[in-house]
């Protein structure tokens, strides 16, 4: 029997709509039949793409001009649950409300604009991008319009300009994203500068670079022909390759590059009548681009045979399995293992004030 | 449950921390079927060695032939290690005090006893790693 339109399903409508018309104004060909051709309380809905696939997005229409769009967690849920509001759209001017994410709206809002973007919620003729950079989303309509995505924020989704002004916290997001972003990116550039000049200065001076490279590299491999005068010590710093600083400081020695550091003195000790020197280091930090410079503690010791004095990394106070305070016999009791020794982590013993066990004898 | 309180001595020459623990501890922490025992005598023309220098080639060791008749050192090397190369998980003097010799310190007398080996570790702030002192 012929089905005439009249005796079709509305099911059957909407697959049809899919399968042969194409979309007019957005990607997500769903969403504009529900504007164009949806009846009230008709919905439709998606789930998140990759990376979001436990988020179902539902927009349902409100009456003939406004639809409603909700998530929900997808999960092995039976009950019912409270749909997240995220979004209204009336006719095709989407505006945002939130997100699921209350521990932070800022991001949330902004993951939750792009994960719509990703389900084709988006102008077809006048798309925009969005990026998160330094922890601010940044949306770029095709007008050079860039702002960080705020609550009520108000997009035409035919036209893909933005209808309101972005508030004050969005405004401050922007600029502040920005602004670390420009120092950032001259600091890269100047890291990287330095990391490619020292590589170069490396070759020059007969090193070889290819080994360090190696995931197996092994400090004081490809060493053999270099002319050492040709390498300054600073150079140390500005190497972003871990084997190839190794092989300059281990040429000069950690007593000579500290010689050319800053440094405070932030613990004397004395035990068994030798004294101990904790120093905080200023190392220079001329090639991740991170910072300027960094911390690094060292202990400063004499060798009670011959008199001399030396100088040992500690790990600084607060990383991984570290110290627990800045003071010459926590470094001395990190540095002999004396907390393993005794079988406690760091979290332990936090009490008492420290596990250093004095030699009985040292030499 | 209250862990059982680690009490050892602690005798160090240089970057070699030897720790003398009680038998049950020293047991824990060298008691394994992989591992071997090397034993040396006084008055034989041999040494013991507890760590060997890779940057100078210097070792922190006990010349045995130096050492009184009675005395022994017993190396208890760890999975797939050898005495003289590699750093002993631990070792036992025997009946008489021994002394331990390096080019760069002073000798370190070690009464009878158990003791564990460990090597000091230090921060390389500019490679960023963690690593054992080389000696």
């Amino acid at each position: 029997m012929l089905q005439t339109e009249t005796s079709k399903t509305r099911k059957e409508m909407f697959d049809n709509h899919l399968a042969n018309k194409a979309s007019k104004y957005l990607i997500n060909k769903q969403l504009e039949w529900l504007i164009e051709q949806g009846n009230i309380r008709e919905s439709i809905y998606f789930k998140g793409e990759t990376g979001d696939r436990y988020t179902i997005y539902i927009a349902s229409k409100r009456n003939n001009n406004i639809i409603d769009f909700t998530t929900v967690q997808n999960s092995y849920h039976h009950g019912t649950e409270l749909a997240n509001t995220i979004a209204t759209l009336r006719g095709y001017i989407l505006t945002m409300h939130g997100s699921g994410y209350s521990w932070n709206p800022g991001y949330g809002l902004g993951n939750t604009f792009k994960q719509l973007m990703r389900q084709g919620v988006m102008s077809k003729k006048h798309s925009w991008k969005i990026k998160y950079c330094r922890s601010a989303f940044m949306i770029k309509l095709e007008d050079g319009t860039e702002f960080t995505p705020f609550k009520g924020m108000q997009i035409d989704l035919k036209k893909g300009t933005l209808l309101n002004k972005p508030i004050r916290s969005s405004v401050k997001a922007y600029i502040e994203a920005k602004a670390t972003d420009k120092i950032q990116r001259k600091r890269n550039r100047i890291a990287n500068k330095n990391n490619t000049e020292a590589l170069q200065r490396y070759r020059d001076a007969g090193g070889d670079t290819s080994q360090a490279r190696q995931w197996n590299a092994q400090p004081g491999e490809g060493i053999e022909n270099i002319n050492w005068d040709m390498i300054p010590i600073d150079n140390v710093f500005k190497h972003r390759n871990a084997t190839l600083r190794s092989n300059i400081l281990e040429h000069y020695g950690m007593d000579a590059l500290l010689k050319t550091l800053k440094y405070d003195t932030v613990d004397i000790d004395f035990i068994d009548g030798r004294e101990y020197k904790l120093l905080n280091v200023e190392i220079p930090d001329n090639s991740t681009g991170q910072s300027d410079s960094y911390k690094g503690l060292y202990l400063e010791m004499l060798n009670p045979s011959t008199g001399e004095s030396h100088f040992e990394g500690v790990a600084n106070v607060g990383t991984w399995n570290s110290p627990r305070e800045a003071t010459v016999k926590e470094a001395l009791a990190w540095r002999d293992g004396d907390r393993t020794t005794q079988g406690l982590s760091n979290y332990e013993n936090r009490d008492s004030k420290t596990v250093y066990v004095v030699p009985v004898k040292l030499t | 449950m209250e862990k059982k309180v680690v009490i050892y001595e602690k005798y160090q020459q240089g970057d070699v921390v030897m720790l003398k623990v009680d038998d049950d501890y020293f047991k824990e922490h060298t008691n394994s079927s992989y591992n071997s025992v090397v034993e040396y005598h006084g008055k034989q023309p041999t040494h013991a060695i507890m760590a060997f220098g890779e940057v100078t080639g210097h070792t922190h060791q006990v010349n045995m032939a130096n050492m009184l008749k009675g005395a022994g050192v017993t190396l208890h090397m760890g999975y797939n290690q050898k005495a003289g190369e590699d750093v002993p998980q631990g070792f036992v003097v025997q009946n008489e005090t021994v002394t331990i010799t390096h080019e760069e310190h002073d000798p370190l007398e070690l009464p009878p006893g158990k003791y564990l080996v460990k090597i000091v570790q230090e921060f390389n702030h500019i490679t960023r790693r963690a690593q054992n002192v080389a000696d």
